[in-house]
């Protein structure tokens, strides 16, 4: 099992100025793996994952990307890694087959444009310009771009905000299927439903800090043990009742 | 090399398919290079008429204060320094001046008739005319004041005007125009499209995804100056071509080395201004500010570096500062070779100029270069 570590936090620390956005995070993503960061905005998810991607300097703490240190190794890293930012933009007046070669020379790859559109079922887009796709295809044509290098942890950082309930399903479910490639795949998110539908595992994060780690039905579970309410009128728990209990406050405002 | 011809190759279909771009960056200064082409800037003012006095006498002198306005009012003529025959002639054909005329020995000695030659550009015939009527005129009244005769003792054509056509290959200011406005091109389409495009791709978030690959910066900044330096020597051929078939300005005359001497030209001013924009775009905090702060780098470029006007027309301390401007050193370069036909490497001391600006500026882009 520890050889299956693939991405390793080990007490991460972030400030800008007097705000805290990471206070001391440490987790660890498998091979195989769909690890959730489950929290509100501003809890600090977003921070987390640009450190781990290379795009930011941790103030304190490390993180490793399968035993590479990302502090002193971030263009390494950074080659090593599948990214999908939360702002995620292509060229306008690029097509898709293009972007995908752009990018594959730009990590020093051969993967061929069309093998990466036909795994997120954008083959017959490959000749549209980016700026003619909609929101669910753009998200789905971000995470063709971040498989050219064929990385061993992908990083998708709210992968379905803005999406329409169908776009999201479809996407959950290119997500899902990414598992069987053997990465290590961390997403963020603030949608408790994707969080439990598709993650294995999930972190809780709020004010920059993790309050519970485990499996979503787990975590579920241990509420029920505490006794723990739903805000349902079927009384069903789900993560959001988890989020409000070790909290005290809901996840979407 | 892989990453640079990728970008490269990326970068050029993008403005290519990007029409509006395309459109503005070759329409705007077409629009304004045959627009200005048809100004006269000429006729506000009196014609430009060289003298050569050898007569030297009363009535001469006098002849000349009047027209040079000496002796009060406007001046009839904008007369210049030099009385040296050759040199005037060679200005008419250069077509700094319109005319010149010489006045013979003995002119206005009583009894005798002498004949005043007026050489003027064949170009310029209205103009040669406007200056023959003036200087009938004044004979005229020169006449009756040396002479101090009475009317019955005139002689009828006591000095006659001899008009000589010679055909002047200077272009006027449609030759001045023209490089002005090509160099202008150069700056403004390199610095607001280097501007435009990358506060758009920053927020856009196209440049942050581009930090999370494992390029340097360095492959980004060369590979978008790189293009940006072949659009450029594209737009400047174009509208040299414009130059020559709608402002029908002669390009480099006896100088075809030019077409290919021009090319080094173009990158260095198009790398001054393109590393300008980087850096502006760099140091502005928002979209809303790059584009103001990218004007007010450029206007006063635009006015000051003799693109429309000469510098000559700057008051003198603010042609100690306005020579030393980067678009100064490529406008006048650029109008040495394109009106004069002269090489790129009579124009070292511009090239030297222009160079400095290009470490400066670069400098200052590589410093400035933010991903988001």
């Amino acid at each position: 099992m520890a050889n299956d570590v693939v991405i390793d936090v080990r007490d991460l620390r972030k400030s800008y100025g007097e705000l805290v956005a990471v206070d001391g995070v440490s987790f660890q993503v498998h091979r195989g793996e769909i690890f959730g960061m489950l929290g509100p905005n501003g809890a600090g998810k977003t921070t987390t994952v640009e450190i781990l991607e290379g795009l930011r300097q941790a103030d304190g703490g490390e993180a490793f990307i399968d035993g590479v240190g990302v502090k002193k190794n971030r263009r390494r890293v950074k080659s090593m890694i599948g990214v999908q930012l939360q702002q995620n933009a292509f060229f306008d007046n690029l097509t898709l087959h293009e972007t995908v070669q752009l990018f594959a020379t730009l990590y020093g790859s051969d993967a061929s444009p069309d093998d990466m559109l036909a795994r997120v079922d954008l083959a017959e887009r490959a000749k549209s310009r980016y700026k003619h796709l909609s929101g669910g295809q753009r998200q789905r044509f971000s995470i063709a771009v971040a498989m050219v290098n064929e990385p061993v942890a992908m990083f998708l950082d709210e992968p379905t905000t803005g999406l329409d309930p169908q776009a999201r399903r479809r996407m959950w479910k290119l997500i899902d299927g990414l598992r069987s490639d053997g990465m290590a795949i961390m997403l963020t998110t603030h949608y408790m439903e994707e969080a439990e539908v598709l993650c294995d595992r999930v972190a809780v994060i709020d004010r920059g800090s993790i309050v519970a780690v485990d499996a979503p039905q787990t975590l579920i579970e241990q509420l029920a043990n505490r006794g723990g309410r739903s805000v349902r009128r079927d009384g069903a728990l789900t993560l959001e009742d988890v989020f409000l209990d070790l909290t005290g406050h809901h996840l979407v405002d | 090399m892989k990453i640079y011809l990728a970008f490269i190759g990326a970068e050029l279909k993008m403005f290519f398919r990007d029409r509006a771009a395309l459109f503005w960056s070759l329409a705007f200064p077409t629009v304004m290079m045959v627009v200005f082409g048809l100004f006269d800037f000429g006729s506000f003012a009196p014609p430009q008429v060289g003298i050569v006095d050898q007569a030297k006498n009363q009535a001469s002198t006098l002849l000349v204060s009047v027209l040079k306005g000496d002796l009060g009012g406007e001046p009839l003529f904008n007369v210049p320094e030099s009385d040296d025959a050759d040199y005037l002639r060679s200005e008419v054909l250069a077509g700094h001046i319109t005319a010149f005329l010489v006045i013979p020995e003995g002119f206005g000695e009583l009894g005798a008739s002498s004949t005043i030659d007026l050489t003027f550009d064949g170009r310029k015939a209205q103009e040669a005319q406007a200056a023959r009527s003036i200087l009938e005129q004044v004979l005229e009244g020169v006449f009756k004041s040396v002479a101090n005769i009475p009317a019955e003792y005139r002689v009828e054509n006591w000095a006659t005007i001899s008009p000589t056509e010679v055909a002047g290959r200077g272009q006027g200011y449609k030759g001045f125009i023209v490089p002005g406005i090509v160099s202008l091109a150069i700056m403004q389409s390199a610095l607001f499209g280097v501007v435009f495009t990358l506060v758009r791709l920053r927020n856009q978030g196209v440049l942050k995804r581009l930090y999370a690959t494992p390029i340097g910066p360095n492959h980004f900044l060369v590979g978008s100056l790189t293009t940006r330096l072949l659009l450029l020597v594209m737009q400047t051929n174009v509208l040299l071509l414009v130059g020559i078939l709608v402002s029908r300005v002669e390009v480099a005359p006896g100088y075809p080395l030019f077409w290919l001497e021009v090319v080094p030209l173009i990158f260095l001013g198009g790398l001054v201004f393109a590393s300008l924009g980087l850096a502006i775009s760099g140091i502005a905090k928002t979209e809303n500010t790059a584009a103001p702060l990218a004007n007010i780098v450029s206007l006063p470029l635009m006015f000051l570096s003799g693109v429309f006007f000469p510098q000559t027309a700057l008051p003198d301390w603010l042609l100690a500062f306005a020579k030393w401007l980067p678009l100064t050193f490529l406008a006048d370069a650029m109008r040495a070779m394109v009106n004069s036909g002269e090489s790129l490497l009579s124009q070292g001391g511009s090239i030297l100029g222009l160079a400095a600006w290009a470490v400066l500026c670069f400098g200052l882009a590589v410093w400035a270069f933010r991903w988001e």
